[in-house]
C-alpha cells in the first residue's frame, strides 16, 4: 500500500517535527533497509511561518521572559552570562546595526509578518510575542536581547529544516535553590534539553534558505554552516581527500571550548565552563562595542582557520615549485602562485554569510633593493566604507545577483535571486590563486614576494550602509535607547578590524628563505596539485606535475605521515583522471592509494563518480554505495548513489537513497528529484508521485539561474573571472621610488 | 496524431553524468529506420562558456521528425539558434585536409618572391584578411546571422523534462524501448530537452539523406567535453565525428585517448587531384590502424588566417555566428574587470585570435566508450612550405611552437619542364603554374565521411615517405642546398617527366630571419587563392 508520508512513518533519524522528541540521530551504518514507499516531503513550517519555529507548553514563558532571561540567569552563572554578553549572539536583534541595515530593508520591501522569516533565529523574543508583525520600537527591550540563554536551553526538538527549526517549551520554569537537590535537578533537566549539545541545535538557526515564504519567487539555499560542517571531515566524512588524522569536532568543540570561570558560575567544573562567547569571525561587533579582549580572542580564533603559501612560479607550462628558491630572470613573465587552504574552519572558509564576509589576499612583491615591484589586493585593503574596484583582489566571499543579474551588497536579502559565484573553502579544501607578474627588464635579484591572508568581518559596502543607518534618525534612536540602558555606545563607523590570518614569504631568483624537510615539501606540493584539480577541467593537467613530484619526493621515505601523503597525491591523481574521464589511470591510481593506505571512503568516492561520469552508472552504484555508507551524514554520498540507482531503474534503492539524503537535507534538489523520478518508476499512488514532483519542482535551482550568471559576466567587471575556478589577478606594478 | 511505431537516431552530442550531457535523439512516427552516421560539430570554449554548435545527418523516411536534446539547464528560446549552412561548410573547407599544386619556377628567372608560403602572421580580431575583400573592413558592423530552417524549436519546462516520457507521448511521438535506458540517467541527473521539430517539406532529402541545419546553444560549465557513447546506439556501424574548436588562442586536443596529428607535408601523384577525398580516407584510416582509438588532429591555426586557404579565413561576423557574440567579456582570462563591483560596465570589443582546431575521429558503433573530454594543449606547427637543414627539408609531422600552425597538406608538384637558358639556375622554387596554365584552386577534403574507403591503393599515390605510417617512398634525386648558382642534381633535369624527385632551392625556412620576416607579407599575398 502506498501512502504519503507525512507523519506516517517514524523513524529514529527521521526528524518528524509531531513525533520525534530529539530525533536527530546520525544515518550511521552500512546496510540501509529498503524504503517503503513513501515520499519524504519537506515539512512546511506552521506556528511562526515563514519561520520555521514552534512553541509548545502553557505559554509561561513569552517573550519577555525570554528576553529577561540573561539577566535572571546571571544570579548563578555570572560567567556564562559575562561570556555570552560578548557574544554575537547576545547581538542578534535589531541593536546590531549591521543585522538593521538588513532586516530593515527587508520589512520594508515585504511586511513584518514575512519578516519573521528573520526571527527565528535573531529576533526569538519579538517572534513569540508576535512582536515582528508590526513596528519594532528601539525601546523594545526584546529587540535588543537577541539569542538568549533560554533560546537555546529550552528548545526540545529541532528538525534538519534550518531557518529557525526549533521547538522552544513555554512551561513555567522552576526556580533552584542553591542547595536544594531537588529544585536544582529539576533545573538541570529543564535547562539541559536533548538537543542542547548537538549541532543540529545550531543548525536549526546556521542553515537557512530563502523561497515563497521569505517572500522571493523561488527556493535559494542560504547559510548553511552546519550542512558544510556535516560534509567535513570534522564532521566524519573523509569523501573529498585522503587527509591527515583529524578528530571529530562538533560546533561545541570550536566555538565554545571550556574557559575559566573566575565569578564563580555554579555551574563550573574544576573552575571551568564552556564558553559561551561563540567566538567566530565578528571582529567587527568586538570592536564596534569597543570589547579589546573579545577582539583579541577572535583574532586569535580567527588565526587557526586557514594557511597561505606562495607555492610556485609558473612560465608558460613549466611550473617551478617550491617557489622559494626558484630560478626567475628579469623580464620574465611569471605567474606567481599562490595556495590558500581552509585548515581549521570546520565549515566553509569564511563561513555564516557568505556574501558578507571580506577575507583577501594581500600580495607584494619586493626587490633586493628594497623597491616594492608590484602589490595585489593592496586597493581592496584600502576600502573601508566605500568600494573600490580592485581587480587584484582575489576575495574568498560568494555574490549573490539580484533579479537582473547584478550582485547584490551589503545583505539586501530581500533582492536575492541566485547565487553567482561561491569563493569560499570547504572545509579542508585548497583554491590556487595565479598573479600574472612581469619582472622588470632591470631588477635587483632576489624577489622577496610576501602573501597575506587579510580578514575583515564585513564587506566594505555593508560596514558603509551600517554606518549611514547608525547615524540616520531611525539609527539614532537605537543608540540612544541603547545608552537608556546604560550600554556602551557602539562605535560603528569607525574601520573595521583588519587581521592577517596568515602570512607566507619566499625568495625567487635566489637562495630560498627556508630549508623545509621532504615532507613539508609534499605537504606543498600536494596542496598546490589537488588545488589545481579543482579548475575547469581543461586546465586540470596543470595538477600533475605537483601531484607527480609529491610522489617522487616521498619515493623511499618511510613512516605513516609519507605514505599517507603519498596515497594523498595518488589520490589527487585519480580525481584528475576522473575529471578528465582516464578511467583506467583512475583505477590505477586509486589502486597504488589504497596499497598505501587502505580503506579509505575517498577511493569509494572518486571511484563511483568517476564511473558514473562516463556511463557506467551499473559499476559506480558499487563504489558510492560504499562512499555513502562510509560517510553517512554527508547527503552527496547518498545523492550520487541515488541519481545511479535510478539511472540503472533501480526504483526502490534509489528511493532509499533519496531518502537517506533528503533526511540530511530536507530539500535537498537532486534526492527530491529523483524520489520523484522514483516514485513513478515504482508506479506509486498518483497523489504521491504528484507531490513528490511539485516538491522536486518547488526546490530545484531556479531555472534563470544561468541566465542571471551570465548576464552578471556580461555587465558587471570582474563577475566572468570570479565565477571561473581558478583565475589569474594581475599584479599592479608599483611606481619605483 | 498517433504514431505507427517509433524509429530513431542518437546524434553524437552527448555530455556526461553527473557532469551536463548533451546529445540527441531522433524521434517521429515513420515506421522505418533513422540514422545519424556523420555529425560536426564547432564548439568555443571562453571561461565556463560552451557554445555548441552541431550539424547532423539524416536518413529516414521522408516524414516530420523531431530531434531531442538534453541540455544542463532549462535554456531560453533565444539561446537556440539555427545557423546557416554556409557558415559549417567555411569551417569545414577552412579546417578541411588540402591539396596543393605547386609548379616549380624558372631556374632562370630572377627570384622576385619566394614562391613557398611561410608562417603567416595571426591577425588582430576584427583585421580584414587579403582574401576576405574589401566588404569586411573595419567599420562593418559585426553581427551574428541566424536562419529559422526548418526546425520549429521547444524548450521544455523542468517539470516536462523530468517527464520526458510522457511529454513525448503527448505530443505524439513515443521513446522506443531501446533508448530508455539511455535516456534515463539524462532525466535522473537532472537534465533539461529542447526539441527540435524538423518540417520536412523544408529539407531536401536525396537519396534518403539530409544534412540538417546546424544547430547552436550555449551553456556554462566546468566541465569541457563531448559524450560520444549514446550516439553509438543508433549508428548505422561506423560514425565520424569532426569537432572543430575555436577558443582564444588555445589548442585543445583530448584528455581521455590519445592524441595523434595526421601525417603532413607528404608528396603526392597527380592521381590524388581526382580523388583527394578517397586518398585522404586512406592516409586517415591508415594513421588510426598505427593509432587504434586515437583522435586526430587534423588542423590548428589561427582562425584569422591560413596559408594556403582552400577558402577565405574566417570573418568576425562568423565567429560571432558561430558563438563569439554570448563569449563572455575575457573569460577567466579577465583580468582588466573589477571584482564584485556592483557597477555595470560596457562589453568591451571582443579582441584575440581564435584557434580553430580539428579533431577527427571515426570508429564502429560500440568502439568508443567514453565521452571525449577536452583539455589544452600546447601549439603545435605542421604542414607548411618550410624547409631547414643543409638539406633543405620539408618540415616534417607536428612540432611544438609558440604559436598554432598545423594543417593537413599534401601537394602535388610539377617539375619545371621549360628551357634552362642561364648558367646558374635555380631548382626548386615552387609557386604558380607556368602563364597560360590555369591556376589551381586548393582543394579541400570534405565530406570525408563517406569518402569510399577501399577504393585506392594508398601507397601507390604516395611520392614522398610516411614514417609516421612505416611508409618509406623512394626519392630518386633528393633535394638540393638551396644556394643560388648550385650545380643542379644530375637527375634533375629540366623538363624531366617524372613527378617525383622535386628540387627545392631557397625557401623562407632557410632564409635569414630578417629577410624572411620581411618576405611575409609578399608570401601572404603571393599564396591565397
Amino acid at each position: 500500500m502506498v501512502v504519503l508520508a507525512l507523519g506516517c512513518v517514524p523513524r529514529v533519524d527521521d526528524p518528524q517535527p509531531r513525533e520525534a522528541s530529539v530525533a536527530l540521530a546520525p544515518t550511521g551504518g552500512a546496510a540501509v533497509a529498503p524504503e517503503p514507499v513513501v515520499a519524504r516531503l519537506p515539512q512546511p513550517p506552521s506556528s511562526y511561518r515563514p519561520a520555521f519555529s514552534e512553541t509548545v507548553g502553557s505559554g509561561t514563558l513569552d517573550g519577555a521572559a525570554l528576553a529577561r532571561s540573561d539577566e535572571e540567569c546571571a544570579l548563578c552563572h555570572a560567567d556564562v552570562a559575562a561570556q555570552w554578553r560578548t557574544s554575537a549572539h547576545a547581538f542578534a536583534s535589531f541593536d546590531n546595526p549591521i543585522y538593521r541595515v538588513s532586516v530593515e530593508a527587508f520589512r520594508e520591501a515585504n511586511d513584518g509578518v514575512t519578516s519573521r522569516f528573520c526571527a527565528g533565529c535573531h529576533d526569538p523574543a519579538l517572534l513569540l510575542d508576535g512582536a515582528m508583525d508590526g513596528p519594532v520600537s528601539p525601546d523594545d527591550h526584546r529587540a535588543h536581547t537577541g539569542v538568549t540563554c533560554l533560546s537555546c536551553h529550552r528548545i526540545d526538538r529541532v528538525t534538519r529544516d534550518g531557518n529557525g527549526s526549533w521547538r522552544m517549551v513555554t512551561d513555567s520554569l522552576v526556580t533552584p535553590t542553591l542547595g536544594d537537590e531537588v529544585s536544582t535537578r529539576v533545573h538541570k533537566q529543564q535547562m539541559n534539553l536533548g538537543p542542547l549539545r548537538q549541532a543540529e541545535l545550531c543548525g536549526s538557526c546556521h542553515r537557512a534558505f530563502l523561497g515563497e515564504g521569505s517572500g522571493h519567487d523561488h527556493h535559494l539555499v542560504g547559510t548553511d554552516d552546519y550542512g558544510a560542517w556535516q560534509r567535513s571531515a570534522h564532521a566524519g566524512s573523509l569523501l573529498d581527500r585522503v587527509d591527515e588524522p583529524l578528530a571529530r569536532r562538533g560546533c561545541i568543540d570550536c566555538h565554545m571550548p571550556e574557559e575559566d570561570a573566575p565569578r564563580g558560575d555554579v555551574a563550573a567544573r574544576d573552575g571551568r565552563v564552556r564558553s559561551h562567547r561563540f567566538i567566530g569571525g565578528h571582529t567587527w561587533l568586538a570592536s564596534m562595542r569597543g570589547d579589546t579582549d573579545q577582539l583579541a580572542r577572535v583574532q586569535r580564533f580567527l588565526r587557526t582557520a586557514a594557511s597561505i603559501s606562495v607555492s610556485a612560479l609558473r612560465v608558460g607550462a613549466l611550473v617551478r615549485i617550491p617557489a622559494d628558491g626558484a630560478a626567475l630572470a628579469a623580464g620574465e613573465r611569471v605567474d606567481v602562485e599562490v595556495v590558500v587552504r581552509n585548515m581549521g574552519t570546520g565549515h566553509r572558509f569564511p563561513g555564516g554569510t557568505l556574501d558578507a564576509h571580506d577575507v583577501w589576499i594581500d600580495l607584494q612583491v619586493v626587490d633586493a633593493a628594497g623597491d616594492v615591484l608590484a602589490t595585489a589586493g593592496r586597493g581592496h585593503g584600502e576600502a573601508d566604507q566605500r568600494f573600490i574596484a580592485d581587480p587584484s583582489a582575489h576575495l574568498f566571499r560568494a555574490t549573490v545577483l539580484d533579479h537582473t543579474g547584478q550582485p547584490v551588497m551589503a545583505r539586501r536579502v530581500h533582492q536575492f535571486r541566485a547565487q553567482g559565484y561561491d569563493n569560499t573553502l570547504a572545509a579542508r579544501d585548497r583554491v590556487v590563486v595565479p598573479y600574472a607578474l612581469r619582472v622588470p627588464d632591470e631588477v635587483a635579484l632576489p624577489l622577496t614576494i610576501r602573501a597575506r591572508l587579510l580578514h575583515r568581518s564585513r564587506e566594505p559596502l555593508l560596514h558603509a550602509a551600517t554606518c549611514d543607518e547608525a547615524q540616520s534618525r531611525r539609527g539614532g534612536s537605537w543608540t540612544r535607547a541603547r545608552q537608556a540602558r546604560s550600554a556602551r555606545p557602539l562605535d560603528v563607523c569607525a574601520p573595521q578590524p583588519v587581521t592577517i590570518l596568515a602570512e607566507h614569504r619566499v625568495r625567487a631568483g635566489g637562495a630560498p628563505l627556508t630549508s623545509p624537510s621532504p615532507i613539508d615539501d609534499a605537504r606543498l606540493l600536494i596542496d598546490h596539485g589537488s588545488a589545481w584539480s579543482r579548475a575547469l577541467v581543461e586546465h586540470t593537467d596543470a595538477a600533475r606535475p605537483s601531484l607527480e613530484a609529491a610522489i617522487a619526493k616521498l619515493s623511499g621515505t618511510q613512516g605513516r605521515t609519507a605514505r599517507r601523503l603519498e596515497a594523498a597525491a595518488h589520490h589527487g591523481l585519480a580525481n584528475v583522471a576522473a575529471r578528465q574521464g582516464r578511467i583506467h589511470e583512475m583505477q590505477q591510481r586509486l589502486a597504488a592509494a589504497e596499497v598505501l593506505v587502505p580503506g579509505q571512503p575517498a577511493y569509494a568516492w572518486t571511484r563511483g563518480k568517476g564511473l558514473a561520469s562516463v556511463w557506467r552508472n551499473a559499476d559506480a552504484v558499487r563504489w558510492l554505495r560504499v562512499a555513502a555508507s562510509g560517510a553517512p551524514d554527508d547527503d552527496r554520498g547518498w545523492v550520487a548513489l541515488a541519481v545511479a540507482q535510478g539511472s540503472v531503474a533501480r526504483h526502490h534503492q534509489a528511493l532509499t537513497a533519496a531518502h537517506q539524503a533528503l533526511v540530511l537535507m530536507p530539500r535537498q534538489p537532486d534526492a527530491l528529484r529523483v524520489q520523484a523520478l522514483a516514485l513513478r518508476g515504482l508506479r506509486a499512488a498518483d497523489p504521491l508521485t504528484r507531490q513528490a514532483l511539485e516538491a522536486f519542482l518547488t526546490h530545484r535551482r531556479r531555472d534563470d539561474g544561468p541566465r542571471l550568471r551570465s548576464r552578471c559576466s556580461a555587465s558587471v567587471a570582474g563577475c566572468g573571472r570570479e565565477r571561473t575556478p581558478v583565475h589569474r589577478h594581475i599584479l599592479i606594478p608599483r611606481v619605483a621610488r | 496524431m498517433r504514431f505507427r511505431s517509433i524509429v530513431w537516431a542518437l546524434l553524437l552530442l552527448c555530455w556526461s553524468l553527473p557532469a551536463d550531457a548533451f546529445c540527441g535523439f531522433y524521434v517521429s512516427g515513420a515506421d522505418a529506420e533513422l540514422f545519424n552516421n556523420a555529425t560536426m560539430v564547432v564548439l568555443m570554449r571562453q571561461g565556463k562558456r560552451t557554445v555548441l554548435s552541431m550539424q547532423n545527418n539524416y536518413q529516414g523516411p521522408p516524414e516530420d521528425f523531431a530531434m531531442v536534446v538534453p541540455v544542463p539547464v532549462v535554456l531560453q528560446q533565444d539561446h537556440v539558434k539555427t545557423l546557416p549552412a554556409a557558415v559549417f561548410d567555411r569551417v569545414d573547407r577552412l579546417a578541411a585536409p588540402r591539396l596543393v599544386e605547386y609548379w616549380e619556377q624558372d631556374p632562370c628567372a630572377q627570384p622576385m618572391v619566394m614562391a613557398s608560403a611561410g608562417v603567416p602572421t595571426p591577425r588582430k580580431f576584427g583585421a580584414p584578411t587579403a582574401a576576405e575583400g574589401a566588404s569586411d573592413d573595419l567599420g562593418v558592423e559585426i553581427e551574428a546571422q541566424f536562419e529559422v530552417g526548418e526546425y520549429q524549436i521547444v524548450i521544455l519546462s523542468a517539470r516536462d523534462s523530468s517527464g520526458l516520457d510522457t511529454w513525448l507521448k503527448r505530443e505524439g511521438y513515443q521513446i522506443p524501448q531501446g533508448a530508455e535506458p539511455l535516456l534515463r540517467p539524462y532525466v535522473q541527473a537532472g537534465m533539461k530537452f529542447f526539441v527540435a521539430k524538423v518540417d520536412v517539406k523544408k529539407v531536401t532529402i536525396e537519396g534518403g539523406q539530409v544534412m540538417l541545419s546546424p544547430l547552436r546553444f550555449h551553456y556554462d560549465d566546468d566541465e569541457f567535453r563531448l559524450p560520444v557513447r549514446l550516439g553509438l546506439v543508433n549508428s548505422a556501424g561506423t560514425q565520424d565525428l569532426i569537432v572543430h574548436i575555436l577558443a582564444r588562442n588555445q589548442r585543445y586536443e583530448v584528455a581521455n585517448y590519445d592524441n595523434v596529428t595526421i601525417p603532413t607535408n607528404i608528396d603526392v601523384s597527380d592521381a590524388v587531384r581526382q580523388q583527394f577525398g578517397t586518398f585522404y580516407a586512406a592516409l586517415f584510416d591508415a594513421t588510426i590502424a598505427k593509432n587504434p582509438k586515437a583522435v586526430v588532429t587534423e588542423y590548428s591555426w589561427d582562425s584569422s588566417s591560413c596559408d594556403p586557404c582552400p577558402v577565405p579565413a574566417l570573418r568576425p561576423n562568423e565567429l560571432a555566428t558561430l558563438g563569439a557574440d554570448v563569449l563572455p567579456p575575457g573569460g577567466d582570462s579577465d583580468e582588466t574587470g573589477a571584482s564584485n563591483a556592483p557597477a555595470t560596465r560596457r562589453r568591451p570589443v571582443w579582441r584575440g585570435g581564435m584557434v580553430l582546431t580539428r579533431l577527427h575521429v571515426r570508429y564502429q558503433k560500440n568502439g568508443l566508450g567514453e565521452d571525449l573530454v577536452f583539455k589544452q594543449a600546447e601549439p603545435i606547427g605542421g604542414g607548411r612550405e618550410i624547409r631547414g637543414g643543409q638539406e633543405s627539408k620539408l618540415e616534417h609531422g607536428a612540432t611544438k611552437g609558440s604559436m598554432n600552425n598545423f594543417q593537413a597538406r599534401y601537394a602535388i608538384r610539377h617539375r619545371w619542364k621549360g628551357k634552362v637558358a642561364c648558367d646558374d639556375p635555380i631548382y626548386g622554387r615552387w609557386g604558380g603554374p607556368p602563364e597560360g596554365q590555369r591556376k589551381q584552386q586548393t582543394q579541400a577534403a570534405t565530406g570525408l565521411a563517406f569518402a569510399p574507403r577501399g577504393k585506392v591503393k594508398f601507397a601507390s599515390l604516395l611520392k614522398s615517405s610516411v614514417p609516421e605510417l612505416g611508409i618509406e617512398v623512394k626519392v630518386d634525386d633528393p633535394p638540393v642546398k638551396p644556394t643560388s648558382g648550385a650545380d643542379p642534381p644530375t637527375s634533375a633535369k629540366p623538363g624531366s617527366s617524372s613527378g617525383c624527385g622535386c628540387h627545392h632551392v631557397a625557401s623562407v625556412g632557410s632564409m635569414q630571419p630578417l629577410a624572411w620576416l620581411l618576405l611575409v607579407p609578399l608570401l601572404r599575398r603571393r599564396r591565397r587563392r
